[in-house]
């Protein structure tokens, strides 16, 4: 699977490389090698690098529900060459609410975006939602796919795990390429 | 739910990549306060941002003075968290110290700081503030924030 890294505010622990590292660690188990394509550098999107992905104010605040903002529609269109049916990840500084990360994306752009200081496997946990994964409904903190993330935020923690049922649905994803 | 517990679960939450705020806003209280004003200075940035909203969703006096504080922070991270709290307020309830401490954010150097600062003066109507929005619409460089205080306007109620 090729993924492209956007970055408006460059990570420093973990960097893009062990983030990937991880995350392959994970995926490996499904048999999914997951490439880091390539790396870009955005400029003159100043504005969008901290990202509201909704859900500020009222009563509702938590964001990232699915409906996409006109910011992130518009961070989407930053693709620069990357084929249709492979991932961009963008790199932000901060997103509403200090989500560390959110899936949600146009159905013909996908990407997911995530902080520049989230943990170790915010990176693998997003890419799973857009292998298709949802939280599971039962309560068990080492899943990468937790409620809210896994447990595990470095990388002597216990590795994340997939289940079966998880396995079976990222293979099918028509963004495995 | 005993003390100890209900921090348990409020850690969890702050921990995670998506909280779901509202799965704990009935266990945040006063109580939780000097908890979340301690992972603040010292948790990691992704925990302690996370702890600055919820401090918005305690509501209460001492923790809008902490949100104040947290406007201070070098990190300005921190100081976007500190102005999107203040949209979030238990009961959309403003005070004067949230309203001067989004009109201070709202000169912050950093541009997106000023963005969320404004998000928060027309989510939380905050009608003071009508002039300062005004003058970003006339005097701001940034584009993007000019068009975002032409829109917070329109919320406060000047059409423009």
């Amino acid at each position: 699977m090729n993924v492209h890294i956007k970055i408006l505010t460059q990570p420093e622990q973990p960097t893009i490389g062990e983030r990937f590292n991880a995350m392959n660690k994970v995926y490996n188990s499904a048999g999914i090698d997951v490439n880091l394509a390539s790396t870009e550098v955005l400029q003159g999107v100043e504005d969008l690098n901290d990202l509201d992905i909704g859900g500020a104010g009222g009563t509702n605040i938590s964001p990232c529900s699915g409906t996409l903002t006109g910011e992130q529609d518009r961070l989407s269109e930053f693709r620069n060459g990357v084929p249709g049916k492979e991932v961009v990840v963008y790199i932000c500084r901060h997103l509403t609410n200090a989500n560390s990360g959110c899936a949600a994306h146009p159905e013909s752009r996908p990407m997911a975006v995530i902080t520049a200081t989230a943990p170790l496997y915010t990176l693998a946990h997003e890419i799973g939602h857009l292998l298709g994964l949802k939280h599971p409904g039962t309560k068990s903190p080492v899943r990468l796919m937790n409620k809210g993330g896994t447990s595990s935020t470095a990388e002597n923690d216990p590795l994340p795990i997939l289940d079966e049922s998880e396995i079976k649905k990222m293979r099918e994803s028509t963004f495995l390429t | 739910m005993k003390y100890a517990k209900k921090m348990e679960r409020i850690l969890e939450v702050l921990s995670s990549d998506e909280p779901d705020y509202s799965s704990i806003s009935d266990l945040l209280s006063e109580e939780n306060y000097s908890a979340l004003d301690e992972l603040i200075s010292n948790a990691p940035i992704y925990v302690a941002t996370k702890a600055i909203i919820c401090l918005g969703l305690v509501g209460s006096e001492k923790s809008i003075n902490s949100i104040a504080i947290a406007a201070n922070n070098d990190n300005p991270v921190l100081r976007i968290a500190a102005a999107q709290a203040l949209s979030n307020l238990k009961g959309g309830k403003t005070n004067l110290v949230a309203v001067q401490t989004i009109n201070k954010l709202l000169d912050d150097k950093d541009t997106g700081v000023r963005k969320f600062a404004l998000k928060t003066a027309g989510a939380s109507q905050m009608f003071a503030l009508k002039e300062k929005v005004q003058k970003i619409f006339t005097d701001e460089k940034n584009e993007g924030l000019r068009k975002l205080a032409q829109s917070v306007l329109k919320e406060l109620g000047l059409n423009k």
